[in-house]
Protein backbone atom coordinates (compact mmCIF):
# COMPACT_ATOMS: atom_id res chain seq x y z
CA UNK A 1 0.00 0.00 0.00
CA UNK A 2 1.15 3.53 -0.73
CA UNK A 3 0.82 6.49 1.63
CA UNK A 4 0.86 10.24 1.01
CA UNK A 5 1.95 12.42 3.91
CA UNK A 6 1.20 16.09 4.41
CA UNK A 7 3.37 18.13 6.80
CA UNK A 8 1.43 17.32 9.98
CA UNK A 9 2.45 13.65 10.43
CA UNK A 10 6.05 14.55 9.63
CA UNK A 11 6.04 17.23 12.33
CA UNK A 12 4.66 14.63 14.73
CA UNK A 13 7.04 11.86 13.76
CA UNK A 14 10.34 13.69 13.24
CA UNK A 15 10.21 15.38 16.65
CA UNK A 16 9.99 12.23 18.72
CA UNK A 17 12.28 9.23 19.03
CA UNK A 18 11.99 5.62 20.10
CA UNK A 19 15.17 3.78 21.10
CA UNK A 20 17.40 6.47 19.63
CA UNK A 21 15.70 6.53 16.25
CA UNK A 22 13.13 9.07 15.05
CA UNK A 23 9.54 7.82 14.95
CA UNK A 24 9.43 8.81 11.27
CA UNK A 25 12.43 6.67 10.47
CA UNK A 26 10.90 3.67 12.23
CA UNK A 27 7.48 3.90 10.59
CA UNK A 28 8.81 4.63 7.11
CA UNK A 29 11.32 1.77 7.05
CA UNK A 30 8.96 -0.81 5.58
CA UNK A 31 6.36 1.20 3.71
CA UNK A 32 6.20 3.40 0.62
CA UNK A 33 5.32 7.00 1.47
CA UNK A 34 5.33 10.03 -0.81
CA UNK A 35 5.24 13.74 -0.22
CA UNK A 36 4.37 16.36 -2.85
CA UNK A 37 6.82 19.22 -3.57
CA UNK A 38 4.90 21.74 -1.45
CA UNK A 39 5.23 19.53 1.64
CA UNK A 40 8.96 19.27 0.94
CA UNK A 41 9.12 23.08 0.81
CA UNK A 42 7.17 23.47 4.06
CA UNK A 43 9.03 20.83 6.01
CA UNK A 44 12.56 20.65 4.59
CA UNK A 45 13.27 23.94 2.80
CA UNK A 46 11.54 26.17 5.36
CA UNK A 47 12.69 23.98 8.22
CA UNK A 48 16.30 25.01 7.65
CA UNK A 49 18.86 23.49 9.98
CA UNK A 50 16.70 22.55 12.94
CA UNK A 51 17.22 18.92 13.91
CA UNK A 52 13.69 17.70 13.13
CA UNK A 53 13.71 19.32 9.69
CA UNK A 54 17.14 17.82 9.01
CA UNK A 55 15.73 14.43 9.94
CA UNK A 56 12.93 14.92 7.37
CA UNK A 57 15.57 15.92 4.79
CA UNK A 58 17.58 12.81 5.60
CA UNK A 59 14.54 10.56 5.10
CA UNK A 60 14.08 12.01 1.60
CA UNK A 61 17.79 11.74 0.81
CA UNK A 62 17.86 8.11 1.97
CA UNK A 63 14.77 7.22 -0.08
CA UNK A 64 12.71 6.39 2.98
CA UNK A 65 10.33 9.18 2.00
CA UNK A 66 9.75 9.73 -1.69
CA UNK A 67 9.35 13.13 -3.28
CA UNK A 68 6.57 13.11 -5.87
CA UNK A 69 7.12 14.56 -9.30
CA UNK A 70 6.01 18.17 -9.84
CA UNK A 71 3.93 17.03 -12.84
CA UNK A 72 1.78 14.85 -10.58
CA UNK A 73 0.43 17.92 -8.79
CA UNK A 74 0.47 20.34 -11.70
CA UNK A 75 -3.27 20.87 -11.86
CA UNK A 76 -4.79 21.56 -8.47
CA UNK A 77 -8.19 20.02 -7.80
CA UNK A 78 -10.99 22.52 -8.44
CA UNK A 79 -12.88 21.48 -5.33
CA UNK A 80 -10.05 22.63 -3.07
CA UNK A 81 -10.82 26.30 -3.82
CA UNK A 82 -13.70 26.13 -1.32
CA UNK A 83 -11.43 25.47 1.63
CA UNK A 84 -8.66 27.33 3.41
CA UNK A 85 -5.98 24.66 3.13
CA UNK A 86 -2.22 25.18 2.97
CA UNK A 87 -0.17 24.48 -0.17
CA UNK A 88 1.13 21.15 1.16
CA UNK A 89 -2.33 19.85 2.04
CA UNK A 90 -3.70 20.89 -1.36
CA UNK A 91 -0.89 19.20 -3.24
CA UNK A 92 -1.15 16.08 -1.07
CA UNK A 93 -4.85 15.75 -1.99
CA UNK A 94 -4.15 16.47 -5.64
CA UNK A 95 -1.45 13.80 -5.62
CA UNK A 96 -3.89 11.37 -3.99
CA UNK A 97 -6.17 11.55 -7.03
CA UNK A 98 -3.27 10.25 -9.18
CA UNK A 99 -2.64 7.33 -6.81
CA UNK A 100 -5.90 5.39 -6.61
CA UNK A 101 -4.75 2.92 -3.92
CA UNK A 102 -2.98 5.44 -1.71
CA UNK A 103 -3.98 6.59 1.77
CA UNK A 104 -3.50 10.18 2.92
CA UNK A 105 -1.94 10.52 6.36
CA UNK A 106 -2.80 13.81 8.03
CA UNK A 107 -3.31 15.07 11.56
CA UNK A 108 -5.25 18.09 10.37
CA UNK A 109 -8.95 17.76 11.11
CA UNK A 110 -10.08 20.06 8.29
CA UNK A 111 -7.90 18.20 5.76
CA UNK A 112 -9.34 14.92 7.01
CA UNK A 113 -12.90 16.16 6.45
CA UNK A 114 -12.11 17.59 3.01
CA UNK A 115 -10.38 14.35 1.97
CA UNK A 116 -13.43 12.41 3.09
CA UNK A 117 -15.71 14.71 1.07
CA UNK A 118 -13.51 14.18 -2.00
CA UNK A 119 -13.80 10.41 -1.60
CA UNK A 120 -10.11 10.04 -0.72
CA UNK A 121 -8.90 7.51 1.83
CA UNK A 122 -7.39 9.39 4.76
CA UNK A 123 -6.32 8.59 8.28
CA UNK A 124 -4.66 10.15 11.32
CA UNK A 125 -1.03 9.36 12.04
CA UNK A 126 -2.10 7.26 15.06
CA UNK A 127 -4.33 5.12 12.83
CA UNK A 128 -1.50 4.79 10.35
CA UNK A 129 0.68 3.38 13.16
CA UNK A 130 -2.09 0.97 14.23
CA UNK A 131 -2.45 -0.07 10.57
CA UNK A 132 1.29 -0.74 10.32
CA UNK A 133 1.05 -3.03 13.35
CA UNK A 134 -1.96 -4.73 11.81
CA UNK A 135 -0.15 -5.39 8.54
CA UNK A 136 3.02 -6.49 10.31
CA UNK A 137 5.24 -3.70 8.96
CA UNK A 138 5.72 -2.64 12.60
CA UNK A 139 5.94 -4.93 15.60
CA UNK A 140 3.20 -4.49 18.17
CA UNK A 141 5.74 -3.36 20.76
CA UNK A 142 7.23 -0.81 18.38
CA UNK A 143 3.78 0.52 17.56
CA UNK A 144 2.96 0.87 21.27
CA UNK A 145 6.20 2.73 21.92
CA UNK A 146 5.57 5.04 18.97
CA UNK A 147 2.02 5.86 20.10
CA UNK A 148 3.34 6.64 23.57
CA UNK A 149 6.19 8.74 22.18
CA UNK A 150 3.91 11.02 20.13
CA UNK A 151 1.18 11.14 22.81
CA UNK A 152 1.87 14.77 23.92
CA UNK A 153 0.50 15.97 20.57
CA UNK A 154 -2.95 14.44 20.80
CA UNK A 155 -6.08 15.45 22.71
CA UNK A 156 -7.55 13.31 25.46
CA UNK A 157 -8.89 9.98 24.25
CA UNK A 158 -6.91 9.48 21.05
CA UNK A 159 -3.85 7.83 22.60
CA UNK A 160 -5.64 5.45 25.04
CA UNK A 161 -7.94 4.43 22.19
CA UNK A 162 -4.97 3.72 19.90
CA UNK A 163 -3.31 1.64 22.62
CA UNK A 164 -6.57 -0.29 23.09
CA UNK A 165 -6.73 -0.95 19.33
CA UNK A 166 -3.16 -2.26 19.46
CA UNK A 167 -3.93 -4.50 22.46
CA UNK A 168 -6.85 -5.98 20.50
CA UNK A 169 -4.42 -7.13 17.83
CA UNK A 170 -2.96 -9.52 20.41
CA UNK A 171 -6.21 -11.45 20.77
CA UNK B 1 18.07 42.83 20.86
CA UNK B 2 18.72 42.38 17.13
CA UNK B 3 17.83 44.96 14.49
CA UNK B 4 15.53 44.15 11.59
CA UNK B 5 14.35 46.32 8.75
CA UNK B 6 10.76 45.97 7.55
CA UNK B 7 8.68 48.03 5.10
CA UNK B 8 5.88 49.95 6.82
CA UNK B 9 2.73 51.32 5.13
CA UNK B 10 2.80 55.14 4.80
CA UNK B 11 -0.25 55.71 7.02
CA UNK B 12 1.30 53.65 9.79
CA UNK B 13 4.68 55.31 9.36
CA UNK B 14 3.17 58.70 10.29
CA UNK B 15 2.04 57.29 13.62
CA UNK B 16 4.98 54.97 14.26
CA UNK B 17 7.89 57.27 13.45
CA UNK B 18 7.40 59.91 16.18
CA UNK B 19 6.72 57.22 18.78
CA UNK B 20 9.91 55.34 17.84
CA UNK B 21 11.94 58.55 17.95
CA UNK B 22 10.76 59.21 21.49
CA UNK B 23 10.94 55.58 22.69
CA UNK B 24 12.67 52.94 20.47
CA UNK B 25 11.62 50.10 22.83
CA UNK B 26 8.02 50.79 21.89
CA UNK B 27 8.64 49.45 18.38
CA UNK B 28 9.48 46.00 19.70
CA UNK B 29 6.50 46.13 22.03
CA UNK B 30 4.14 47.07 19.18
CA UNK B 31 5.59 44.39 16.92
CA UNK B 32 5.15 41.75 19.61
CA UNK B 33 1.59 42.87 20.34
CA UNK B 34 0.72 42.80 16.65
CA UNK B 35 2.16 39.32 16.21
CA UNK B 36 0.41 37.95 19.29
CA UNK B 37 -2.91 39.41 18.14
CA UNK B 38 -2.50 37.83 14.70
CA UNK B 39 -1.53 34.50 16.25
CA UNK B 40 -4.57 34.57 18.53
CA UNK B 41 -6.90 35.48 15.65
CA UNK B 42 -5.58 32.68 13.42
CA UNK B 43 -5.57 30.19 16.30
CA UNK B 44 -9.29 30.76 16.80
CA UNK B 45 -9.94 30.29 13.06
CA UNK B 46 -7.86 27.10 13.13
CA UNK B 47 -9.68 25.65 16.13
CA UNK B 48 -13.00 26.44 14.42
CA UNK B 49 -11.79 24.55 11.29
CA UNK B 50 -12.05 27.65 9.12
CA UNK B 51 -8.36 27.18 8.21
CA UNK B 52 -6.12 24.12 8.19
CA UNK B 53 -2.78 23.69 9.93
CA UNK B 54 -0.87 24.36 6.71
CA UNK B 55 -2.89 27.51 6.01
CA UNK B 56 -2.37 28.67 9.60
CA UNK B 57 1.41 28.43 9.17
CA UNK B 58 1.24 30.06 5.74
CA UNK B 59 -0.84 33.03 6.95
CA UNK B 60 1.44 33.51 9.95
CA UNK B 61 4.50 33.29 7.68
CA UNK B 62 6.19 30.48 9.60
CA UNK B 63 7.14 26.87 8.92
CA UNK B 64 5.03 24.04 10.39
CA UNK B 65 7.86 23.41 12.89
CA UNK B 66 7.89 27.04 14.01
CA UNK B 67 4.11 27.04 14.34
CA UNK B 68 4.37 24.00 16.58
CA UNK B 69 7.03 25.74 18.71
CA UNK B 70 4.95 28.93 18.97
CA UNK B 71 1.84 27.06 20.11
CA UNK B 72 3.72 24.88 22.56
CA UNK B 73 5.54 27.87 24.09
CA UNK B 74 2.16 29.47 24.81
CA UNK B 75 0.63 26.30 26.25
CA UNK B 76 -1.87 26.08 23.39
CA UNK B 77 -3.09 22.94 21.62
CA UNK B 78 -0.77 21.84 18.80
CA UNK B 79 -3.61 20.19 16.90
CA UNK B 80 -7.10 21.10 15.68
CA UNK B 81 -8.41 17.63 16.51
CA UNK B 82 -11.39 17.83 18.89
CA UNK B 83 -11.00 17.15 22.60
Amino acid sequence: MMFVFDASPLVASCQYSVAGQSVASRVLAEIHAQIPPAVYTEVVTRGGTRHDALEAARLVRDDQLHLADVASVAEELDDLQYYQLGPGEKEAMTLMTRLPDAVLVTDDFLALIVAHRLGLRAQLFLDFVVGCAQSGTLSLMDAQHIVQAVSPRYPHGFVPHSLALLRRLLS
Amino acid sequence: MSMVSIPVPVDLEHVLKPVLERDPEKGAEWLRAGFEARLAELYQQWQALRISTGRFAELLGVSPWELDDLLRARGLKVTNLPG
